[in-house]
């Protein structure tokens, strides 16, 4: 079942971010959704994720949907080391494996305060990965990584994407050139994003 | 190494400045020296009398601590779930925190056996205290990271040690550690006016009564040494608990 954005808006504090924006995600593919900074991609994606409530408009289809993710911010549990924070969500062997497949198993036993930035997003790259789901949205995912790091861990992600939807933030066209769709998100008139 | 040099000069002079006052008041009746106190209480912890009624005290107090500390930690956290029970019982809370503790000390005297007063003193010390640090360390959780606990489906234990627990640890072991001192100068107070059989409190009133100067500064700097004891022992232990 397909997942619509139907004629979402959503305001913070007097301010409209999203302007009645429409979209069909696919059931397999990478869905790139991209724009300038501030323009709401962030927020159409906790909508989609169900984090947050559109003011008016709707999702549907993500309905008993397993969704999981790479938020805007690595989220990692500061108390914990990253085989932690990636076991937690997807069980010690998908975590040992992802960890192994995104090259930071060495850094398994880590806190994540000794870690670089590119390390954490990746650690959380595979937390989101190790937790599967039906429902992949990756909000800036290759944020810190080098170019040939990026494409490895890309071909894993369209790989994860054969099956099923990846909503993929980015402002890179390349990311957008390489998605199977793309959402462009404009300014909205009278709204300052 | 210097960090501790500072302190024992600091000591020293605060020292210096008790003698230089017992020298002036000229009266071991009014003001003992530091020598003379200390003297006294090197004796007293030769008998068995000065350990017992340590004892006795410690575990008073610690019980009310201890209960004080349970109370405080599990209402404060179903207080921070549930805002109705959070505002049903805040004005208990807050009452307890601005009455004077000689008043409750007194009614406590009327409601209950001697040697529970110390206890039950020590428990309304510590039971606001930790309320308050639970409840805050509870509401200053990082809601994104409860965000993400709550999509990656953590469940409710997992949320609780991995997400909960870590945050509220710093408030909690504050909490401790300021009730703790509290729960021992409330306690020591209660056993003055309560005067249980075994007791530094009673040792206090003794002290007074017989115009045992000496004796009152003796077990007064008891109270002190065994406060710092227990503060530290505490510490270290919630801190070893924590870094597991």
């Amino acid at each position: 079942m397909p997942i619509i954005i139907e004629a979402v808006t959503k305001s913070y504090d007097g301010r409209k971010v999203l302007d009645a924006v429409s979209a069909t995600l696919p059931d397999s593919g990478i869905v790139c959704l991209t724009g300038p900074s501030g323009i709401g991609k962030t927020t159409l994606a906790r909508i989609i994720a169900g984090l947050e409530k559109p003011d008016s408009g709707k999702v549907s289809g993500i309905e008993g949907k397993i969704i999981s993710m790479v938020f805007q911010d690595d989220r990692l549990l500061p108390h914990s080391t990253v085989l932690e924070n990636v076991a937690l969500a997807g069980g010690e062997t998908a975590a040992r494996l992802w960890l192994e497949k995104l090259e930071i198993a060495d850094a398994a036993g880590k806190k994540p305060a000794e870690l670089s930035g590119g390390m954490k997003r990746r650690a959380a790259l595979a937390r989101a990965l190790a937790f599967g789901g039906s429902l992949l949205i990756l909000d800036e995912p290759y944020k810190g990584l080098d170019p040939a790091l990026k494409e490895r861990v890309s071909g894993y992600i369209a790989e994860y994407a054969q099956d099923k939807p990846v909503v993929l933030i980015s402002h890179d066209p390349e990311d957008a050139a390489a998605a199977q769709s793309v959402i462009r998100l404009a300014h909205v008139p009278g709204g300052d994003g | 190494m210097k960090k501790a040099a500072v302190k024992l000069l600091v000591f020293a002079f605060w020292v210096l400045v008790w003698e230089a006052a017992c020298l002036a008041a000229g009266s071991e009746l009014l003001l003992p020296s530091p020598a003379q106190t200390f003297l006294r209480l090197f004796e007293l912890a030769g008998t068995a009398r000065f350990w017992l009624n340590a004892l006795m005290s410690l575990a008073r107090i610690v019980e009310g601590f201890l209960l004080g500390v349970l109370a405080g930690t599990v209402l404060g956290a179903a207080a921070a779930r549930l805002k109705l029970l959070h505002d049903f019982l805040s004005p208990v809370i807050n009452m307890v925190k601005s009455t004077p503790v000689a008043s409750f000390i007194i009614l406590a005297l009327v409601w209950i056996k001697k040697d529970g007063v110390p206890v039950f003193i020590s428990f309304l010390m510590v039971l606001p205290i930790l309320w308050g640090n639970v409840t805050q360390g509870i509401a200053q959780t990082d809601k994104g990271l409860l965000e993400m606990a709550a999509l990656f489906r953590f469940g409710r234990r997992k949320t609780v040690t991995k997400v909960y627990a870590p945050s509220v640890m710093p408030y909690f072991l504050a909490g401790c550690t300021t009730a703790l001192g509290l729960a021992w100068k409330a306690g020591v107070a209660a056993e003055v006016l309560s005067l249980p059989a075994r007791s530094i409190g009673r040792e206090l009133y003794n002290a007074k009564i017989y115009l045992e100067t000496t004796d009152l500064f003796a077990w007064s700097a008891a109270v002190i040494l065994l406060s710092i004891a227990l503060e530290k022992l505490l510490v270290s232990g919630l801190k070893a608990v924590n870094s597991r």
